[in-house]
């Protein structure tokens, strides 16, 4: 009762209240003699007493902390904040929620309200979602507690230390009818155009030395009366280069369930590509042009790759004024097909694309340019022509990287790369050969 | 802070426990008015009564400010000038009614206005409101006590009652002021 309070807590209005009124009326009774104004008084006398008596010395602990730092857009995880009282002086706790830029709570609930020694740990916890990918700096909750009757508050408000939460791009669904093979080495789960040890059935050829004996087809050798072997496809991997152009924002994200910026429908698609060839055993590579901080991943296959390359496009943070270091992507390995996902509007990209299919490199261009975006004010004639300058400065490099041999598609989701990817392979047809 | 956790800066509707709060504020209010009035022997003042009717309904709509306390004055103001017995059992309905209207001031601004209260948090306000009001029927049974023994005129008595309220004061101590930073640990 003598010791001062805490730092931090201040007397709230209803202390105040309490302790003024219980005085002053209290003094009234004994100086007018009604004692039924002490009758009165006596609630207030009550909160007042309570009040002072058990107000808090020391300042609770507060930690917050969020379930899953990182995962994928859309996905929701939640925000927990734990509250130490180890000298039981707080009684009733709100915990305010208060939303970032692309991280938002679930449903209408943003706030928490517990009486803190008589209620779980769980209701203190709040669903949030990121709705964009990217790397997300969420502010604290706010935190208020009281104590008894209300008479002290203390309000924690820490914005030094904001917790970051690494939202994952959310692939599109992604899936490729034809092989889009060209890699040359002998491992990995695609067909090799050559024959040689693997999985898939490439036909039926007489004995030779050196053939494994397990690979002798019986039916065959007792029908013609000479060993005869089934041959095979030699399994191989293949090496994938992504590239993704960040020059360029067209459109304002909506978010996770908005509208897609051309920003948003890159890094969607790269991601589905590179947990489509992940998934196939390929070595994936990856280059971001033009962002902040634009990051190189030499290819390597498996998933801890893939985990990084979603890490590294959740990174990409488009800039005002992009810088071109002029580097051409690295890690190319002879072979590679290049996948650039753009919505070509920035010569630097142009010239890299063109440069790198002059190289002997097959290059695919995906045109991420929203399809449904338009002028954010069309009764404006002056950004109606300026607009109208953009499309046609596009259109003329749409036209100049075509004429290169690399060709453009629109991002269409599953299947967009059969149309472009399937011709090559036509050439290595499966085959069956009996002698 | 407190503005925004009263008047729902942050959350724009009234949740189901706040909105039984602030009618609760608006009830007691209304029913020291009431009492008063039942209980009066002289004419009231209108003018009192005109500000304890502003001031609830001001407190119901600001619960975490100083108003409350004026309209806690003003009610027993009122009843001072309206009511001549001491021992009038009509002032533990008052007290009854004050209790009810402190409480309820002093619950409904300890969270943002839109949220729904715990069980548990129910039941320890329920149960102080029912000890402060219990507290006023204990008080007047000793009033009657002291009355019933002629005590109110003993100048020890007075005294003595002036020296508890004096050391009582005494020991609330200064408050402290929360700055701009001071939400910050020591």
């Amino acid at each position: 009762m003598t010791a001062s309070p805490a730092i931090g807590w201040t007397p709230t209005p209803a202390l105040v209240r309490s302790v003024l009124g219980a005085l002053v009326l209290a003094a009234a009774a004994v100086l007018a003699r009604r004692p039924d104004v002490l009758v009165i008084a006596t609630p207030l006398v009550v909160a007042a007493v309570w009040a002072v008596v058990t107000r808090p010395t020391v300042l609770p602990e507060v930690s917050q902390s969020v379930g899953h730092p990182t995962l994928h857009e859309g996905e929701a995880t939640t925000w927990r904040t734990a509250v130490a009282d180890p000298h039981r002086q707080v009684e009733d706790l709100a915990v305010v929620f208060e939303p970032s830029a692309w991280v938002e709570h679930i449903g209408s609930v943003d706030t928490r309200v517990v009486a803190l020694h008589d209620d779980s740990d769980q209701d203190l916890a709040i669903a949030v979602r990121p709705t964009r990918w990217g790397r997300h700096r969420i502010k604290p909750a706010l935190v208020v507690a009281s104590s008894a009757w209300n008479g002290y508050r203390w309000v924690h408000r820490r914005t030094s230390d904001p917790i970051e939460l690494l939202a994952l791009p959310r692939p599109y669904l992604f899936d490729a009818a034809n092989e889009v093979t060209h890699a040359r080495g002998l491992v990995g789960n695609s067909r090799s155009p050559r024959p040689g040890a693997g999985s898939e059935f490439e036909g039926v050829r007489t004995f030779a030395p050196g053939d494994r004996l397990r690979r002798i087809h019986w039916p065959e050798s007792l029908r013609t009366g000479t060993l005869h072997v089934t041959t095979s496809w030699a399994d191989e991997d293949q090496s994938v280069l992504l590239l993704v152009d960040a020059f360029d924002e067209i459109g304002h994200s909506g978010g996770v369930d908005g509208f897609a910026s051309s920003l948003d429908i890159a890094t969607r698609a790269a991601a589905a590509m590179a947990e489509f060839h992940t998934k196939q055993g390929d070595r994936v590579a990856l280059v971001t042009v033009g962002g902040l901080g634009a990051r190189r991943l030499a290819p390597r296959s498996g998933y801890p790759h893939l985990r990084r390359l979603l890490q590294v496009l959740a990174e990409i943070e488009p800039v005002n004024a992009p810088y071109d270091d002029g580097r051409m992507p690295g890690h190319v390995e002879a072979g590679a097909r290049v996948v650039a996902f753009s919505p070509l509007l920035s010569p630097a990209t142009l010239r890299r694309l063109t440069t790198l299919a002059g190289r002997g490199f097959s290059v695919v261009a995906i045109d991420c340019f929203p399809p449904d975006i338009t002028i954010s004010d069309p009764g404006d004639p002056y950004a109606q022509i300026a607009w109208r300058i953009e499309l046609l400065k596009r259109e003329r490099h749409l036209r100049a990287i075509r004429a290169t041999g690399v060709p453009v598609v629109a991002w269409n989701g599953r299947g967009s790369l059969d149309l472009v990817l399937g011709g090559p392979r036509r050439a290595h047809s499966r085959r069956v050969r009996f002698p | 802070m407190s503005a925004n956790l009263s008047t729902g800066a942050i959350s724009p509707t009234f949740g189901h426990d706040q909105a039984l709060l602030r009618a609760a504020i608006v009830v007691g209010g209304m029913f020291c008015l009431l009492i008063i009035r039942v209980a009066s022997t002289n004419n009231p003042i209108v003018a009192i009564e005109v500000a304890i009717l502003l001031g609830t309904l001001l407190s119901a709509a600001a619960p975490d400010s100083h108003v409350g306390l004026l309209v806690t004055l003003f009610i027993v103001v009122d009843w001072i000038t309206s009511v001549e017995g001491r021992t009038s059992p009509w002032a533990m309905a008052v007290a009854a009614s004050l209790a009810l209207f402190h409480t309820s001031m002093a619950a409904s601004s300890i969270a943002p206005r839109a949220r729904t209260w715990t069980p548990a948090m129910r039941r320890r306000w329920a149960g102080r409101l029912l000890v402060a009001a219990a507290a006023g029927v204990a008080t007047w049974l000793v009033v009657v006590l002291i009355q019933h023994l002629s005590l109110g005129t003993n100048h020890m008595v007075v005294t003595t009652g002036l020296l508890t309220l004096a050391v009582a004061a005494s020991r609330v101590g200064p408050s402290r002021r929360l700055g701009p930073n001071d939400d910050v640990r020591p």
